[in-house]
């Protein structure tokens, strides 16, 4: 076989020019052990349901987002609710409006305490749950 | 057979199984690169699966002008680069600048003797290149991209990609002859 330099070896493994048949010196012998090596799989890998893992993440981050969404326009109709009723009462009752005032923290609480609930619930509970599967 | 347009166009309509399906074609391109150029392994895991739900959420902005394959690996490198640079895992000033100057820490004859194989200890070498090189070599010879998709990929300029590819092999065989001379013995 004729002195190829590095560049000429590599060139011919690259495009696989390269005939069995052939003695081979030192470099190409190395060269020929390096691009069987280069071209190995590794050892390890990802485990066989990857795909199954990743496509349960994604669906449950979108069911987090939505159930987030529709909380969250729960807690705004639950509020603008309340708020009708305080002025209904306001307008068409205005004795009870000073009743109402006395209790106000506690209205107050209430979507607090509910919106508090249903984010424990997410970051929690279910969270746990999704973990133990 | 994997047809690509058909299976993005049924992961925009919310086609979860289609999904399935094209993590299972490109796991082994997105590992492979990961595995590369995080040399935490455990955290490779959680990178790859980083880079998937990184390409379910801009799978809308794939106008198909260049493959798949390649857009998930251009995703995949800027991930890797990111999490390596974020974490500090290895500075840019333990290389040299010439990379013939540089020394692998595997290079006493007892050492070499006690690899497993050819392959492992090509696999240890690559490791302790640079993230450029070791890169390159990836894509190159087990992502099988051309020149020009690595330069998509990456961003380098195509000559600098064959330049890496060129020395990184002309340093893995010199270190390959001492290594096959002493297994000769």
């Amino acid at each position: 076989m004729k002195e190829l330099n590095d560049e000429e070896l590599q060139r011919m493994f690259e495009d696989g020019y390269f005939s069995s048949r052939e003695p081979l010196n030192e470099d190409a012998k190395a060269y020929k052990t390096l691009f069987e090596a280069l071209g190995k799989e590794p050892e390890n890998g990802l485990p066989y349901d990857f795909a199954a893992k990743v496509s349960r993440h994604i669906q449950a981050e979108q069911k987090r987002g939505s159930e987030l969404r529709s909380n969250l326009v729960a807690a705004g109709l639950f509020l603008a609710a309340i708020a009708i009723a305080c002025c209904a009462l306001a307008i068409f009752t205005p004795d009870t409006t000073s009743t109402l005032l006395k209790y106000k923290w506690i209205l107050l609480l209430l979507p607090v305490a509910f919106i508090a609930i249903q984010y424990f619930d997410q970051k929690l509970v279910k969270t746990r749950i999704f973990r133990g599967r | 057979m994997f047809d690509e347009q058909e299976v993005v166009t049924r992961v925009l309509n919310g086609d979860m199984r289609a999904f399935e399906l094209l993590v299972k074609q490109y796991e082994k391109l997105v590992f492979y690169v990961i595995h590369r150029l995080v040399k935490d392994q455990h955290a490779a895991e959680d990178i790859c699966q980083e880079v998937f739900i990184k390409v379910h959420k801009s799978l809308g902005r794939f106008n198909f002008q260049s493959k798949l394959s390649t857009w998930i690996a251009r995703i995949t490198y800027l991930t890797a680069i990111n999490y390596v640079r974020k974490y500090n895992r290895e500075k840019a000033s333990e290389y040299p600048d010439d990379l013939e100057n540089y020394h692998f820490t595997t290079d006493t004859p007892e050492q070499l003797l006690t690899k497993k194989d050819t392959a492992n200890y090509v696999e240890q070498l690559i490791m302790q290149l640079p993230e450029k090189y070791r890169t390159v070599l990836t894509l190159y010879h087990l992502d099988e991209f051309s020149g020009p998709e690595i330069e998509e990929i990456t961003g380098m300029p195509e000559g600098t990609v064959k330049n890496y590819l060129f020395r990184a092999r002309k340093l893995l065989k010199e270190k390959l002859e001492v290594y096959l001379k002493y297994e000769m013995r």
